[in-house]
C-alpha cells in the first residue's frame, strides 16, 4: 500500500475521532448543565397558566421519562443523539429536530448572506487601503474599530430607522423575499467586515514588505495584480482561521439580528429555548452548534492546505 | 383623502371591503393549536380562525355562535346545547355535534396534554351527541364557568377530519373561522386569508357574513421601538404592547391612537406567602399592605398608562365586589402601630426594624426575562416605600427557571403576577390550595378559602356573588395580597384603524374591523 494512502486513512480514522469526541463531550456538558440549572419542565409543558393537578403533573412526568433516576435519562438520552432523535422540544410540542430544521433556512440564508457581504467588503476595503496614505488607513481603522465596538442591535434599529422607517426603500420584517433579506444582512455583515479587514490589512502590508515583493515589482508586474495575486495569498491565511471563528460567532450575531428585524430562525429558537428551560431543544442546539464548529475547523484546514502548498508536502 | 377620513372619525362610516391587516406583536407563539396551550398569543391569533359554541360580549353577555341556544339544568350539572345547521370547516367538514364531542373528548384525553383548555372544561363526567344538532355535557359535580370558558378560543372547534389525519398540530389549526390560516411560522408570524362563505359569526359582533380583511397577517416583533417605527410608517397598522413611555409619542402623531382595554381578572398583584417568615403573621401582612402607596408608585412607573388596582379582581371581572376598595389602602401610621402590636418594635441604625435579633427583610422575587422594565421600576418604589415602615424588601431578579424553582422549593416572600378572565372562577386558580406550587400559582399558599372557592362554582348565580364576594373580602382583610395595578391591553393603531371590538379577555377582535381609505 502506496505510503501517502495509508497517511490519508490515519488522518481520516483521527479527525473522525476527534469529532465523535466533541460532539460526544458537547452533549454530555450540556446534559449536566442543564439538569443542574433549576427549573421545572412540567410547568412549560403545562404552558402560559401552568395549571395542574398532582396526577396529570405524575402523567406528564411520565410521559417525557422525568422519574427516571438520572443515570438512564443520560443513556437514553445519549444513544438517541446518535441516531439524530432528541425527543420533543417542551415548548413546541414537536420533534427537536424538525423544530431546527425549520430554523435553519432562514439562519442559512441571513448568516451566508452576510458572511459574503463581510468577506466581499473585507477584501475590498484591505486591498484599496493597505500601504496607502497613512490618512486613508487611519480614517478606515477608525470607521472599522466604531463598527467593532458598536452592538449588533443597535446597528440594526438605526438601518431600520434610516432605511425602512424614513426611507422606506426596505420592509421592515420577516422572511418576506430577498428585499427583506438586505438589512439584517448588512447589520450583521458589518462589524465581521470591520474586524476581516483590519487583519487582512494587516497581512497584506506585511506581506508587500517583504523581499519577494520587491522582486514581484522589478519584474514590472502591476500593483493591483502584485496584491491581489501575491499579497492576499499570506494575508489569507489568519484571515481564514479567523473567518472559521467568525463564523461560528454569527450564530450569537443572528440572536441579536433576527431579534430586532422579527425573522424566524435558529438565533430566535435558541433565545425561546434558553428563556423557557426547554431542555431537549438545548440540547439539540448544543449538538448542532458543536456539529457546525468541527465541519467549520475541517473546512479551513482544507482551505490552509489550498492557499499554502508548503503546508500539502508537510503532510496530511 | 385627508377629508374622508375626517367625515369617517363618526362611527357611521361604512365599512371598507379588501385590504391587508398588518399587526406587529410583542410576543410569539409557540404552538398554533389552541387546545394545547394556554398562551395568549395563540388565542388573539386563533380567535380568528376557530369559532366558539358561544359567544360572550363586551357586557359579559352570553351570545348565540356555533350554538344557536343551550339549556341549563338547576345545579349547573347538565348543559344542552342546540347547535347551528350549515356551518362548515374551512377543509369541507361539516360542523355538528359530532364534531364538538371529538374535540373536547381530545381535550380531555391526558395523551393530548392540554393542561389549560381541559381546566377550562372542568370536571365532566361525560359528553353525548344524541343526534346530529345536540350536544349533552354532564358534569360529575356542578360546574358554573362551562359558558365563559366556552367562549374563549382555546376552547374552539376545529375539524375533526383534520385533528384525525393530522401527525402534529403544532403549526396547523383549521376551524369554521371568518379567516383561514395560510401559515404559522414560529418566530416570525402567520398569515390568514378570509373565507368567502363565512355567515356565521357570534352574536356580540356588528355585521354578518364574511371579514372585511381579505388577509390578516401578524408578525412578531419583540423590539418595541421597531413596532413603533413600522406602526409609524405605516407598514403596520396595529400594534401590541406600547410601552409606557412611548405613549405620548404615539398619541401625539395624528395619525395613530391608543387603544387601552383593562384586563379583567386577577389584577397584577404582590402575593404574600403566608407559610413562612414574617407574612405568617396577619399583622406584618397587614402592615406591609399598609405600607404600599399603589397609586403614587403606579403613576410613577407607569406614566399614567395603568390604572392602581383597588380589589384583587379587576372592575371589568363579574360579581367585582364594589365595597372593597374603602376597607384599605396606604396608611403609614397604621403600618407601624401594627408593626409594634407585632413585636418588631425595635430598628436597627439603618431604620429597619428587628424581632429577637433579626431583621424585617422580605425576598421578593421576579423573573427578570419576563418581567416589563417598568415593572421592575414599581417594585423599586415599593421597596423605597416600605422601607419607611421598616421593611427591608429584597428584590431578587431570576430566571424563569430559576422563578419556578423558587416557589416549588417556597423559598420567597412575596412574588407577582396577574390572570386574565372574565370569570371570578379564576380566583381557584390563584387560592385554591390544589394550586400551591408547583401544581399552580397558589403562591399566598392558603387553604382557608377552599370551600367558598369549591361551593362558589356550581352555585346559582346570586349565591356565587354572595360567596366571590366574601373571597375577595378575606383576601384583602387577611392581607394575602396587595393588589397593584389593573393590567391592561395596549394596542397602537392607525387611525385609519375601525370596527375593532374587544373579546371578554381583554383582546382585540377583527372580524368587524376594516381600514378607512
Amino acid at each position: 500500500m502506496p505510503g501517502w494512502i495509508n497517511k490519508l486513512l490515519q488522518s481520516v480514522v483521527r479527525r473522525t475521532g476527534v469529532i465523535v469526541a466533541v460532539l460526544w463531550g458537547a452533549a454530555t456538558i450540556a446534559f449536566i448543565a442543564v439538569k443542574l440549572i433549576p427549573g421545572d419542565p412540567v410547568a412549560i409543558l403545562a404552558g402560559g397558566e401552568n395549571v395542574v393537578d398532582e396526577a396529570e403533573r405524575a402523567a406528564l412526568v411520565h410521559q417525557y421519562g422525568l422519574d427516571q433516576p438520572l443515570a438512564p435519562q443520560y443513556a437514553r438520552y445519549i444513544g438517541r443523539a446518535l441516531t439524530g432523535d432528541f425527543g420533543e422540544s417542551y415548548q413546541y410540542r414537536q420533534p427537536v429536530s424538525e423544530v431546527i430544521y425549520d430554523a435553519a433556512g432562514p439562519t442559512l440564508q441571513l448568516a451566508g448572506s452576510a458572511v459574503v457581504l463581510a468577506l466581499f467588503l473585507a477584501v475590498t476595503i484591505a486591498l484599496a487601503t493597505a500601504g496607502r496614505r497613512r490618512s486613508l488607513t487611519l480614517l478606515s481603522s477608525g470607521i472599522e474599530l466604531i463598527l467593532l465596538s458598536t452592538p449588533v442591535y443597535w446597528i440594526g434599529i438605526v438601518l431600520l430607522t434610516i432605511f425602512s422607517f424614513n426611507l422606506e426603500w426596505f420592509p421592515v420584517t420577516g422572511n418576506d423575499g430577498p428585499s427583506a433579506l438586505v438589512l439584517p444582512a448588512i447589520a450583521l455583515s458589518l462589524p465581521l467586515a470591520a474586524l476581516l479587514s483590519q487583519v487582512l490589512r494587516d497581512g497584506l502590508e506585511e506581506a508587500l514588505s517583504q523581499p519577494f515583493s520587491l522582486t514581484v515589482r522589478t519584474r514590472g508586474v502591476g500593483e493591483t495584480v502584485l496584491r491581489v495575486r501575491h499579497g492576499l495569498r499570506h494575508a489569507a491565511l489568519a484571515a481564514s482561521t479567523l473567518t472559521g471563528t467568525l463564523l461560528a460567532s454569527t450564530l450569537g450575531g443572528s440572536i441579536l439580528t433576527e431579534t430586532v428585524f422579527g425573522r424566524s430562525g435558529i438565533g430566535q429558537i435558541t433565545l425561546q429555548a434558553i428563556k423557557t428551560r426547554d431542555m431537549p431543544l438545548i440540547l439539540g442546539l448544543v449538538m448542532l452548534s458543536a456539529l457546525v464548529f468541527v465541519i467549520v475547523n475541517l473546512l479551513v484546514d482544507a482551505f490552509y492546505l489550498l492557499i499554502d502548498p508548503r503546508l500539502r508536502r508537510a503532510g496530511l | 383623502m385627508a377629508g374622508t377620513a375626517a367625515h369617517a372619525a363618526s362611527d357611521t362610516a361604512r365599512p371598507v371591503d379588501g385590504g391587508i391587516l398588518n399587526v406587529g406583536l410583542a410576543t410569539d407563539a409557540s404552538i398554533i393549536d389552541p387546545s394545547i396551550t394556554g398562551n395568549s398569543i395563540t388565542a388573539l391569533i386563533t380567535r380568528n380562525i376557530v369559532d366558539s359554541l358561544v359567544g360572550q360580549g363586551e357586557d359579559n353577555k352570553f351570545t348565540p355562535w356555533l350554538a344557536e341556544s343551550w339549556d341549563v339544568n338547576g345545579d349547573n350539572t347538565v348543559y344542552t346545547f342546540h347547535l347551528r345547521q350549515g356551518v362548515t370547516f374551512s377543509d369541507g367538514t361539516q360542523f355538528n355535534a359530532a364534531a364538538v364531542k371529538y374535540n373536547f373528548d381530545r381535550i380531555l384525553d391526558p395523551k393530548t396534554a392540554s393542561s389549560y383548555s381541559k381546566s377550562l372544561l372542568g370536571p365532566i363526567d361525560k359528553i353525548e351527541a344524541p343526534d346530529n344538532r345536540t350536544v349533552v355535557i354532564r358534569y360529575r359535580q356542578s360546574f358554573a364557568p362551562l359558558l365563559q370558558g366556552l367562549s374563549l378560543p382555546y376552547l374552539g372547534i376545529q375539524s375533526p377530519t383534520y385533528l384525525q389525519k393530522a401527525q402534529s398540530t403544532t403549526n396547523t389549526v383549521i376551524g369554521s373561522g371568518p379567516y383561514v390560516l395560510d401559515n404559522f411560522t414560529k418566530g416570525n408570524g402567520s398569515k390568514l386569508s378570509r373565507r368567502a362563505d363565512y355567515n356565521w359569526g357570534p352574536g356580540y359582533a356588528a355585521h354578518r357574513g364574511p371579514a372585511h380583511f381579505d388577509h390578516i397577517v401578524f408578525k412578531y416583533l419583540p423590539e418595541a421601538s421597531v413596532r413603533l417605527g413600522a406602526l409609524a410608517s405605516d407598514q403596520l397598522q396595529a400594534i401590541d404592547a406600547v410601552p409606557p413611555a412611548n405613549f405620548r409619542s404615539v398619541q401625539g402623531n395624528g395619525k395613530l391612537q391608543v387603544v387601552t382595554r383593562e384586563n379583567p381578572g386577577v389584577n397584577s398583584s404582590y402575593f404574600l406567602n403566608t407559610s413562612k417568615g414574617p407574612f405568617q403573621d396577619v399583622k406584618v401582612r397587614q402592615a406591609f399592605q399598609s405600607a404600599v402607596n399603589g397609586p403614587a408608585a403606579i403613576k410613577a412607573a407607569f406614566f399614567g398608562t395603568l390604572k392602581s388596582a383597588d380589589n384583587i379582581l379587576g372592575p371589568s371581572t363579574l360579581y367585582y365586589d364594589r365595597d372593597i376598595p374603602r376597607s384599605w389602602g396606604f396608611d403609614p401610621e397604621k403600618a407601624n402601630r401594627l408593626l409594634d402590636e407585632a413585636g418588631w418594635s425595635q430598628k436597627d441604625a439603618d431604620g429597619i426594624r428587628k424581632k429577637d435579633g433579626s431583621r424585617l427583610t422580605l425576598h421578593y422575587v421576579y423573573d427578570s426575562t419576563s418581567l416589563a422594565a417598568t415593572e421592575v421600576t414599581l417594585a423599586q418604589a415599593v421597596q423605597y416605600q416600605v422601607r419607611q415602615a421598616g421593611f427591608d424588601l429584597q428584590l431578587d431578579p431570576v430566571d424563569a427557571g430559576g422563578w419556578t424553582a423558587r416557589t416549588n422549593a417556597n423559598d420567597y416572600d412575596l412574588v407577582s403576577f396577574y390572570y386574565v378572565r372574565a370569570e371570578p372562577d379564576i380566583l381557584r386558580t390563584v387560592f385554591h390550595s390544589a394550586y400551591i406550587p408547583p401544581n399552580g400559582q397558589n403562591a399566598s399558599r392558603i387553604k382557608s378559602l377552599d370551600e367558598k372557592l369549591n361551593k362558589a362554582v356550581g352555585a346559582s348565580d346570586a349565591e356565587r356573588k354572595k360567596l366571590y364576594g366574601e373571597v375577595q373580602k378575606e383576601v384583602i382583610d387577611q392581607a394575602y395580597a396587595v393588589p397593584l395595578f389593573v393590567a391592561a391591553y395596549q394596542l397602537g393603531a392607525s387611525k385609519k384603524l375601525r370596527g375593532i371590538s374587544w373579546a371578554t379577555n381583554a383582546k382585540p377582535n377583527f372580524y368587524d374591523a376594516w381600514l378607512d381609505q
